[in-house]
């Protein structure tokens, strides 16, 4: 999963529509990650395909809702696991590194 | 303000969607501004506009109007006007008026590579409904493919005949020809439309994993 996806995947954690997640992204990464419009409606395609996240309806009739699915939620914390293995063996690679 | 607004009509066709993009925001910097596009390749532009516009344009096509409203009013919300398409058009060309050099309705190259692989799928979905209809209505008349025009000639007597009798065999022969070779020159150039877009999706594919997203 690319580094634009987990985070939209964790912003649906939530009910939310299109630009809210673009907000919720930008606001999470500090500015250092935002995602136009094309690329996010082809990651609420591909999510909605693969049932990661489901249409719950539209806000105001023109903004369609999206949250995360309890299969979602499996990817998410499986993806979770494997970058905190990353970083602990990173931590220790570095640390051991940094001593010398 | 009465003076009528000076437009002109262009009619262009493109392949590479990004030549296209730098066209129309070069005719924006002189003053012309996108209006509408024709479904046959015919460009309306508009003069005199004072904001300075920024064109992008997204290949994609939609099941239900619901789906293209929620499309658009994403793309509006982030600052991406819709100048001309539609939930069957295909090509959808936005504008913004609030962009830097860099501007673009694609973050990474990933998605600019799906933008192709959607035109290949349906370009490849229109040249087999186009044939369909030609078949139903042409199918009686396949074993002319494995007949050259003079052997259809020959076959069809068209010399041995005189006046309206002549004229009906000569549509009987002429008609049939003009489908069976429009066709194959529709199809060869629809499928290298298909790879094209293919190769493109491919080029961009390489460029994602090469940074890695």
């Amino acid at each position: 999963m690319t580094e634009v996806s987990y985070y939209v995947l964790l912003s649906l954690t939530k009910p939310m529509h299109g630009y809210a997640i673009m907000q919720n992204v930008e606001a999470l990464s500090k500015g250092t990650v935002t995602i136009a419009p094309g690329t996010l409606y082809g990651i609420l395609e591909n999510f909605t395909k693969q049932n990661l996240i489901v249409l719950l309806g539209t806000s105001d009739g023109r903004r369609k809702v999206y949250q995360i699915t309890p299969f979602g939620m499996e990817v998410l914390q499986m993806e979770y696991d494997r970058m905190r293995n990353l970083v602990q063996i990173s931590d220790i690679f570095f640390a051991g590194r940094n001593r010398r | 303000m009465n003076e009528p607004c000076p437009y002109i009509k262009i009619r262009k066709f493109f392949i590479k969607i990004e030549k296209e993009e730098k066209w129309l925001n070069d005719m924006s910097a002189q003053g012309w501004n996108l209006l509408q596009v024709s479904e046959l390749g015919g460009y309306t532009f508009l003069y005199g506009l004072t904001e300075k516009r920024r064109y992008r344009i997204d290949y994609r096509v939609f099941k239900n109007q619901n789906d293209f409203d929620d499309y658009t009013t994403l793309f509006w919300d982030s600052g991406w006007n819709l100048v001309s398409g539609g939930k069957e058009r295909g090509n959808q060309y936005f504008y913004s008026t609030n962009f830097e050099e860099s501007s673009d309705i694609f973050s990474d190259e990933r998605s600019k590579a799906d933008r192709y692989m959607r035109m290949a799928r349906h370009t490849l979905a229109m040249t087999l409904l186009i044939c369909l209809p030609y078949l139903s209505i042409w199918w009686t008349d396949i074993w002319r493919f494995s007949l050259s025009p003079y052997q259809q000639y020959q076959v069809s007597e068209l010399s041995h005949q005189t006046g309206f009798e002549y004229f009906n065999t000569f549509m009987e022969l002429a008609v049939p020809l003009f489908l069976q070779y429009s066709l194959c020159i529709c199809m060869v150039l629809m499928f290298l439309l298909c790879i094209y877009c293919a190769i493109k999706a491919r080029v961009y594919h390489h460029r994602a994993m090469k940074k890695n997203l």
